[in-house]
């Protein structure tokens, strides 16, 4: 049974050395769920023997039937450390003295690339990094992205391989070849964190060193696991040795030979690896014996290794047995816990070098302060990072960390959305917390109030937020920085419900939808269409799904999956363009320029961005791009919605009543570039220059009125005279097959304008990975395609990569760019046809 | 895209409907029903009449003037080029020549005015009564299907000559009258826009199938949309072929595009009131809702009169997130694409803004019947809670609605404190603080002293210090 109350785990949070907030992170299918469970078990939350099957924090049906997670669930558990083990922990901050009891709030997170955003949300409440990899398919695409994004919001990682048991199974590595296996994934991993960290900066140490302990090996689905410091142990009196000496000589090159008795650093006849040797021998012994069915030998082996087996398990045998022995042996959630206490950073640490990248306010005021020093006595900082729905129906649990201070039960605090800025009221309210809970898989429980450094979620603050947000106490609080996500809504589905009369059902639900889900977007365009913006087509399917079935509750109608495209230049206008003023009055010169390859991307990545100071920025553009600075040092503004990748720059010299129209162009500005002039799609990568201006003398001539309209006139044609093109998203698309399935991947993927770009086997595995770029228009029904070219053979995992120009002039009747330009004035019942420059261009 | 770039140029230039070269003089009585306009004059006794020609009359106007002055007796004067639509009865200008009576010539809404009064002439278009029998034979087979026919006002004059035919063919057929004070109307009879009807005993209007005479054009767009509820279906007298075209789909890609724009209005903290129309009757009581209706939902309002509304007046406030048009039903669909901001009526603010009113995939484009009294009018809703949080489908943020009694704190003449002891600011002004040009600015001893000196002169289409190729030039070099 549960080996702990929400007492003590309530006792345990005030106790933040003691703490633990990790996530377990990976590619889909390698066995994050399943081995959760061996913690969970551990807990006494669920049976030792239906661990690995239950899949505990699946909460949801549709993860049970489908055997994948597509939401995050978060579980605190309590468990107490031996005495050995807790000499390991050597930082004073990270565990209280006299208290040997560790609290751990887990986050189990979904591995399909289209459910990133989940993962992204609980990473930011989180410090530490539980990264698995399936030890048969190595580092995959989503592996990278999982780990780069943690390392960009300072979690250190610890490192599991799992699957051992397919590896000893299935594939009957030996074990020299499973040790390179092993040594060549933990190589993959720390070139990815060395590749985003370094080892001075504030975290220290990121690497992952299975000599150290921070790797662990083992089985999920059999339920064993161990790290080096286990079988150090258990040698370490045999050999007289220290055990973190110890560890040091079980891995890497270093041999031993036993009739000399000699370590040595080199490969002999006569010495083997000790990795080898003393780890992986026993256990292949255990495997031989059992799996072959061999009695005697496996009782002698369970003896000598002092494993009593219980006596409803003594008749087992096979695989049965198996799992019993390693289990016994080698308990997996003793392993875990072990490398999660010593290896992952307390609160208290995390929260010293995560504090500036968390708070966006002054690094010197009460809240970052109490951030910094995880302050349960400062004021209250709480970011929000998702909604969970509740049983009742519309309202949600915002889920998120305490960083500072405590939330108590019917405490009044400030609920700050992510378009607040301090100083003013929008998106500011000031609310009372009906109650605070723990999250504990598919249970919660209540609490009354949750300190600094620990995972809960509060009842009551739903309706303030959308996706996000800060709670705080604080007046003068900041917001605490949004998450950037790793993916985009790029796919997007119009639905209807089947009976019109439910259409307010239809709007309630899709309200609902947008709350429930990190990235979707839910939007009534300008055609009256209502849309679902996703990451892929599994998202979609699986937004729609709880649409239909949970918030809006009626039948829907939905269309076929289309892609949002983004309207760009590819050369400098031909010509200096004019627009006059409805009055005639006033004249904008301009002229449309494509920006650099890059800077849309800084822009995107907030890298450029229009709240930095401008001379730094211009210094950046000038380096980076080549930029004139004194030019750079004029960006108007960024756009659409004042923070988009493109920008307007003001080139004039010496202009009279400038700055009095500057509002109304940016105003025109955040117009045009919002709906370009081809289908009205976004605009990416442009660049517009304004080069001169006669104005009115009257200001009463040159007003919003006079201005607004005809900025927007101006920059649609700059945009037609700097050949316009039209962009595409495209997709990251990696897919692992084996040999034989490769051909067909390339049929498949030259049938759909994708490009493959690598080609490489899986070293010590018959599998190949095939890396390509993938129209995202064209992936629709891919991956059931590229199964039955490839007999169900390959499997891809597509993630939004980049925007690419879609060869071809969409003003020239007959090209691609303009049969979809065309398609999507259709859809959003626009005139057809060509945009007409002499609407936009005026002659001196 | 005409709205987006208008200037005087396009108005001298603009192209409108005008057919037919002037008629002919001795036709002109007769065309223009004269003989009805003495009579009318005559009988109400009336000394000043405007007469009021749409665009495409204008032509005749003239002759219709001396020719209606020498037979009535009466002063006419012309009204033309309305600052609304042509199909509403212009009375204010009417009143500045202290007119007693109106004369409006050409297609109308019929929309009620209470001022003066009025005489409608309408065009009369040729009907063939035969071949629209045969048409309407060929379609509806069943002869007693329920019809309700509608004409286009200016078919008018043939309304009894077919409802006597058709009668005989389709025992169920109900003829629609325009809304004249004419001898038809009755009590129980139903209005829709500028008509009336008397249904058959024990029947409703969805059992009908209801035919417009006409063309397809904004009057038929309305009939669609208020009458949802119905199949419809259009005969257009002027074409070749007569067939019977049914409703077509794209009202209901019309009626989403207004979901997005009550969307908009759910957004929107400002909202601007553009007047649109004087002659209608209770338009002020229109006003007056939305006024009501905005402060419940806490949403500040500004009246705008700026007669027709084209995109450069109204991007002068880009502070007001929508504007909202008060007119007549044929001129309150306005198509905004080109606007900065949207246009929307009335009906999209009460879908907004009023939490009593059910969805219905039906439209109002009658303000009237969404004010007292009205056939679609919805009381408010007193709500208890003072607040009304939301997700917007348009932004994807958190909006609020401050739901409050209309004559509680809301008051915005009163200052509000705010806790820092600043007075609090209104959106409009809030607008303007967030700008980043606020004024003149002085640069006290930051910039020389100067002597004055001569500066340009003209316009800024063609200064008189440059000349236009200097101008061109300059800008090839640079």
């Amino acid at each position: 049974m549960v080996n702990f109350t929400v007492d003590e785990i309530r006792a345990m949070m005030d106790k933040k050395k003691n703490i633990r907030n990790m996530s377990v992170i990976a590619h889909v299918d390698h066995g994050k769920s399943t081995l959760t469970d061996s913690l969970v078990s551990k807990a006494g939350i669920i049976a030792g023997a239906k661990a690995g099957e239950t899949r505990f924090t699946d909460t949801r049906k549709d993860e049970q039937d489908r055997c994948i997670t597509i939401k995050s669930t978060a579980i605190s558990m309590f468990f107490e450390l031996g005495e050995k083990d807790l000499v390991f922990i050597t930082n004073p901050d990270q565990r209280d003295k006299n208290e040997k009891g560790f609290l751990i709030n887990l986050i189990d997170s979904p591995g399909h690339v289209d459910f990133s955003s989940e993962v992204t949300a609980a990473l930011r409440v989180t410090d530490g990094a539980l990264v698995v990899v399936d030890c048969v398919s190595g580092v995959c695409v989503q592996t990278e992205t999982v780990l780069r994004q943690a390392i960009a919001e300072r979690i250190k990682p610890v490192l599991f391989m799992n699957k051992m048991d397919r590896a000893l199974l299935e594939l009957q590595l030996d074990s020299e070849d499973l040790f390179q296996t092993f040594q060549r994934i933990v190589e993959n991993v720390n070139v990815i964190i060395a590749t985003y960290s370094d080892d001075s900066g504030p975290m220290g140490e990121v690497r992952v060193d299975p000599s150290k302990g921070s790797v662990g090996f083992g089985s999920g689905l059999h339920g064993w696991a161990f790290t080096l410091k286990q079988f150090s142990e258990m040698y370490a009196e045999k050999f007289k040795i220290d055990t973190v000496k110890l560890m040091n000589r079980l891995w890497g090159e270093n041999f031993f030979n036993p009739k000399t008795k000699k370590w040595s650093k080199q490969k002999d006849d006569d010495n083997k690896r000790s990795f080898c040797m003393y780890i992986l021998d026993p256990i292949y012994k255990i495997f031989d014996s059992i799996m072959n069915y061999k009695k005697e030998e496996t009782a002698s082996l369970l003896t000598k290794m002092g494993i009593e087996l219980k006596h409803e398990d003594a008749d087992k045998d096979g695989k049965q047995l198996l799992k019993v022995v390693m289990r016994t042996w080698l308990p997996a959630g003793e392993a875990l816990l072990q490398m999660i206490a010593i290896h992952l950073p307390s609160p208290v640490v995390a929260q010293k070098y995560r504090m500036e990248m968390l708070y966006e306010g002054p690094q010197d005021d009460e809240a970052a302060i109490g951030i910094k020093n995880c302050d349960p006595n400062a004021p209250l900082m709480m970011y929000v990072s998702k909604m969970v729905p509740t049983s009742d129906k519309g309202r949600f649990y915002a889920f998120g960390r305490v960083f500072s201070g405590k939330v108590a039960t019917g405490q009044k605090a400030r609920i700050m959305g992510p378009n607040f800025t301090p100083g003013k009221k929008e998106d500011l309210y000031e609310k009372a917390i009906q109650r605070t809970i723990l999250m504990m898989g598919r249970y919660v429980e209540a609490i009354e109030d949750v300190p600094s450094g620990n995972i809960c979620g509060l009842v009551g603050v739903d309706q303030f937020l959308v996706k996000t947000g800060t709670i705080t106490t604080f007046k003068d609080a900041h917001n605490m920085k949004v998450m950037k996500f790793s993916v985009s809504p790029v796919v997007r589905v119009a639905v209807e419900p089947k009976n019109p009369a439910d259409l307010p059902k239809l709007v309630e639900g899709l309200k609902r939808l947008a709350k429930s889900d990190p990235m979707v977007q839910c939007i009534i365009e300008e055609s009256g269409e209502h849309i679902i913006a996703g990451a892929g087509e599994l998202h979609l399917e699986i937004c729609l799904k709880d649409l239909e079935e949970d918030h809006a509750c009626i039948p829907i109608k939905k269309s076929d999956p289309v892609v949002s495209y983004r309207e760009t230049v590819s050369e400098e206008s031909d010509q200096m363009c004019l627009s006059k003023s409805p009055n005639k009055h006033n004249r904008l010169f301009m002229k449309a320029v494509p920006m650099p390859d890059g800077l849309a991307e800084d822009i995107d990545n907030g890298d450029v961005n229009p709240r930095d100071d401008f001379k730094i920025r211009a210094r950046y553009l000038g380096e980076k791009y080549d930029y004139d600075v004194t030019e750079a040092r004029k960006i108007w503004c960024f756009g659409p919605d004042g923070t988009g990748p493109n920008i307007m720059v003001d080139c004039t010299k010496g202009v009279q009543y400038l700055n009095e129209i500057k509002d109304s162009v940016v105003a025109g500005f955040q117009w045009a570039t919002k709906e370009g002039v081809l289908s009205e799609e976004n605009m990416r990568a442009v660049r517009f220059n304004i080069y001169d201006v006669t104005l009115h003398t009257d200001a009463i001539h040159r007003g919003g009125g006079q201005i607004i309209p005809t900025t927007r006139r101006c920059l649609y044609a700059c945009q037609l005279t700097a050949k316009p093109r039209l962009m595409e998203p495209v997709y990251l698309c990696e897919i692992q097959c084996p040999e034989v399935a490769v051909g067909g991947i390339y049929g498949v993927l030259n049938r759909r304008r994708g490009h493959v770009f690598e080609e490489m086997q899986v070293a010590g595995t018959p599998m190949f990975v095939v890396k390509a770029y993938l129209p995202v228009n064209e992936s629709f029904g891919f991956t059931a395609d590229l199964r039955s070219n490839t007999g169900g053979q390959a499997f891809p995992q597509c993630v939004f990569d980049h925007w690419q120009i879609l060869p071809g002039d969409p003003t020239d009747a007959g090209t691609k760019p303009y049969t979809v330009a065309q398609d999507i004035r259709k859809r959003k019942g626009l005139k057809e046809g060509l945009p007409d420059l002499q609407q936009y261009l005026d002659k001196l | 895209m005409s709205a987006f770039s208008s200037d005087g140029q396009r108005c001298i230039e603009q192209q409108i409907e005008c057919s037919l070269s002037p008629t002919p003089k001795d036709n002109l009585r007769n065309v223009y029903q004269l003989n009805r306009c003495d009579e009318w004059i005559k009988s109400h006794k009336l000394s000043k009449v405007c007469l009021q020609f749409p665009d495409n009359l204008l032509c005749d106007a003239a002759d219709v003037v001396l020719n209606l002055q020498q037979s009535s007796g009466a002063i006419c004067y012309i009204l033309g080029d309305t600052s609304y639509g042509s199909c509403c009865v212009d009375e204010v200008s009417a009143e500045h020549v202290q007119a007693d009576g109106i004369i409006h010539f050409g297609h109308a809404c019929l929309s009620p005015t209470k001022r003066l009064p009025v005489l409608y002439i309408f065009q009369s278009k040729p009907l063939d009564v035969n071949k629209f029998l045969e048409a309407l034979k060929t379609f509806f087979k069943n002869r007693n299907e329920y019809l309700l026919t509608i004409f286009d006002v200016s078919y008018a004059h043939k309304i009894d000559d077919v409802y006597e035919t058709l009668s005989q063919q389709f025992p169920n057929a109900v003829s629609a009258f325009p809304n004249l004070n004419l001898k038809h109307i009755q009590e129980k009879d139903q209005s829709c826009l500028g008509c009336h009807f008397d249904l058959k005993e024990g029947t409703t209007l969805d059992q009908y199938s209801v035919l417009f005479i006409g063309k397809d054009g904004r009057t038929y767009t309305n009939y669609l949309l208020e009458l949802a509820a119905c199949k419809l279906f259009r005969y257009d007298p002027e074409e070749l072929e007569s067939a019977i075209h049914p409703g077509d789909s794209k009202i209901s890609r019309f009626l989403m595009k207004r979901l997005h724009l009550v969307e908009r209005v759910k957004d929107a903290k400002t909202l601007g009131i553009l007047v649109g129309t004087l002659g209608v009757h209770g338009y002020l009581d229109a006003v007056d809702r939305i006024k009501l209706l905005a402060k419940k939902t806490g949403k500040k309002t500004y009246i705008f009169a700026v007669g027709r509304p084209n995109v450069p007046k109204l991007a002068n406030f880009p502070e007001v997130d929508a504007f909202v048009l008060v007119a007549c039903p044929e001129n309150s669909l306005l198509d905004w694409k080109d606007f900065y901001q949207p246009v929307v009526s009335l009906y999209e603010v009460e879908m907004a803004c009023n939490m009593a009113r059910e969805f219905s995939p039906k439209y109002v484009t009658d303000f009237r019947q969404l004010l007292c009294d009205g056939r679609d009018y919805v009381q408010l809703m007193e709500s208890s809670s003072n607040e009304n949080l939301d997700v917007s489908l348009v932004t994807g943020k958190v909006r609020n609605f401050v739901i409050g009694s209309a004559n509680d704190k809301l008051n915005d003449k009163a200052l509000a404190a705010r806790a820092d002891l600043s007075v609090c600011l209104s959106t409009g002004s809030e607008f303007l603080t967030a700008r980043s040009w606020q004024g003149l600015e002085q640069n006290l001893g930051q910039t020389p002293v100067e002597l004055a000196s001569q500066g340009r002169s003209g316009i800024a289409s063609s200064y008189h210090s440059e000349p236009l190729q200097k101008i061109k030039n300059e800008k090839e070099l640079k």
